[in-house]
């Protein structure tokens, strides 16, 4: 985030580009500044025009909210990299077979993991859930080239 | 009301020829007639189309009339009819879904045909076409499998063009020099006073994607580009959570399933002990058995999703077929 400020307030030698807003070829957000001939003090973004003021804001905006979404995305992995994350050690539990990614009945995911056979002491051991996702176990049977 | 079968029945019988010649008519027969999809009391001449059509898009030739001879008809969609057709049997050209094999397996299914730098190839497993790694370049693939009566040089469809070698799971070490290394440094190790011991395995192999080899025909004359039972491909799709799916193979013939799972990592067993490790495969109920590896995948609207490989009682293993695709180099 602070490195995307400092490159549009202060970078002058990033290529000639169109404005993602208004369309007209700009060096970022100096390049709003000069064609204005704004001399307001102060940092060189916000001495813009308003409408070219307000694309700014509006990029500011645009790019802090996809800041906060990639955040949100690292605090909670998706099923497949939790999936993939406890594999090797569900695979090394006596009797499992195969971890997977199906659906419950009510239609959320889940992570079902294959026994060869009914393995109480493994069905025990199993988490009931992988940070936040559910875990069920299923009797498949030993699987076979066929 | 007021019409009597036999009626009809005479009416059909002069008339078949002319229906059955119709492009789009494969059955005629006597029915009730369906309108709105009611049944009414009313007898009816009833053709079964392959595709019901807008009356604009029938030349006037192919149109069946409302009424013949002052019966009316009926038009229902059945697509096309088949023979239940034997899938174990010797075929020229050959389709999907019938026996194949190495001469040194049983047998499996040949899954589809398919291209690659323009040319014609038959797809399936490596444990199929290429007796899991054990088998050389160009040896020569039966059609049917040895299983079911096929032998040299009689049955000889194809020779064995490339295949993904399968990676099996690390299993104890066999080799005396390894554990013998082992032991000498675990003495060491206990003399020093450390706990930490040494173990001779071999190297923990490599998760695999696909079980997939391609043949080339002799002639590109014995290329029958359908599955049997199902008809020609229409192209490829991605297999997703809860997709209806089919296949045709050599053991179960046309099954129907539906993907129950996704993405899923499964140790799969190849007899002798050996075991492989794979990742990123589509998981379906059980719509197979031994002798239907090879098989191809297929969605509703004929889509290839994938090639079947392994199973167990409950459940079936299909490799993506952008995998299989991606690793082979080939296409449609």
């Amino acid at each position: 985030m602070s490195f995307l400020l400092l490159d549009l307030v202060y970078d002058r030698n990033v290529p000639r580009k169109p404005c993602l807003i208004c369309g007209r070829q700009v060096h970022g957000a100096k390049g709003h500044n000069i064609k204005n001939g704004n001399t307001l003090p102060g940092s060189p973004a916000l001495q813009a025009g308003s409408f070219h003021r307000l694309c700014l804001v509006i990029l500011l905006l645009w790019i802090s909210s996809g800041q906060v979404y990639c955040e949100d995305q690292k605090m909670s992995p998706t099923i497949q990299e939790v999936k993939a994350k406890y594999t090797d050690h569900l695979l090394a539990m006596p009797g499992v077979v195969s971890v997977g990614i199906g659906r419950n009945p009510d239609g959320t995911l889940v992570i079902i993991v294959g026994l060869d056979g009914p393995r109480p002491d493994t069905v025990r051991q199993l988490p009931k859930e992988l940070e936040g996702f559910p875990v069920r176990a299923e009797v498949t049977g030993p699987v076979r080239a066929q | 009301m007021g019409i009597d079968i036999a009626a009809t029945k005479n009416v059909l019988r002069d008339r078949r020829p002319q229906l059955l010649a119709r492009g789009n008519v494969v059955a005629t027969g006597v029915g009730y007639k369906v309108t709105k999809g009611k049944k009414t009391p009313d007898l009816s001449i009833v053709c079964s189309v392959v595709k019901k059509l807008p009356l604009v898009q029938l030349s006037k030739k192919d149109m069946v009339p409302p009424t013949m001879d002052g019966i009316p008809t009926d038009v229902i969609e059945t697509g096309y009819i088949y023979a239940l057709q034997s899938h174990t049997a010797r075929y020229r050209p050959a389709p999907g879904g019938v026996s194949i094999g190495h001469r040194d397996i049983t047998a499996g299914t040949l899954g589809c045909w398919v291209k690659k730098n323009g040319q014609f190839f038959i797809l399936s497993n490596n444990h199929v076409l290429a007796n899991s790694n054990a088998a050389q370049i160009g040896d020569p693939i039966l059609q049917p499998g040895p299983y079911d009566g096929g032998s040299l040089p009689g049955d000889h469809i194809a020779n064995l063009s490339e295949f993904i070698p399968i990676s099996f799971t690390d299993t104890p070490s066999t080799c005396p020099f390894a554990s013998g290394v082992a032991g000498i440094l675990n003495g060491i190790a206990s003399i020093l006073g450390s706990d930490a011991r040494l173990k001779a395995v071999r190297a923990r192999a490599q998760e695999n994607l696909v079980d997939a080899a391609i043949a080339r025909p002799l002639s590109d004359q014995d290329v029958k580009n359908d599955i049997l039972e199902i008809g020609a491909l229409n192209g490829v799709a991605h297999g997703e959570l809860g997709m209806a799916i089919k296949k045709s193979g050599r053991t179960t013939a046309l099954t129907t399933g539906e993907i129950q799972q996704v993405d899923v990592t499964v140790a799969v067993q190849y007899g002798e002990g050996r075991t492989a490790l794979f990742t990123d495969q589509l998981l379906a109920g059980a719509m197979s058995q031994g002798g239907d590896s090879g098989s191809a995948v297929l969605e509703n609207s004929n889509k290839l999703v994938g090639l079947l490989f392994a199973g167990s009682d409950t459940t079936t293993i299909i490799n993506r077929i952008e995998n299989v695709f991606s690793a082979l180099g080939l296409s449609l």
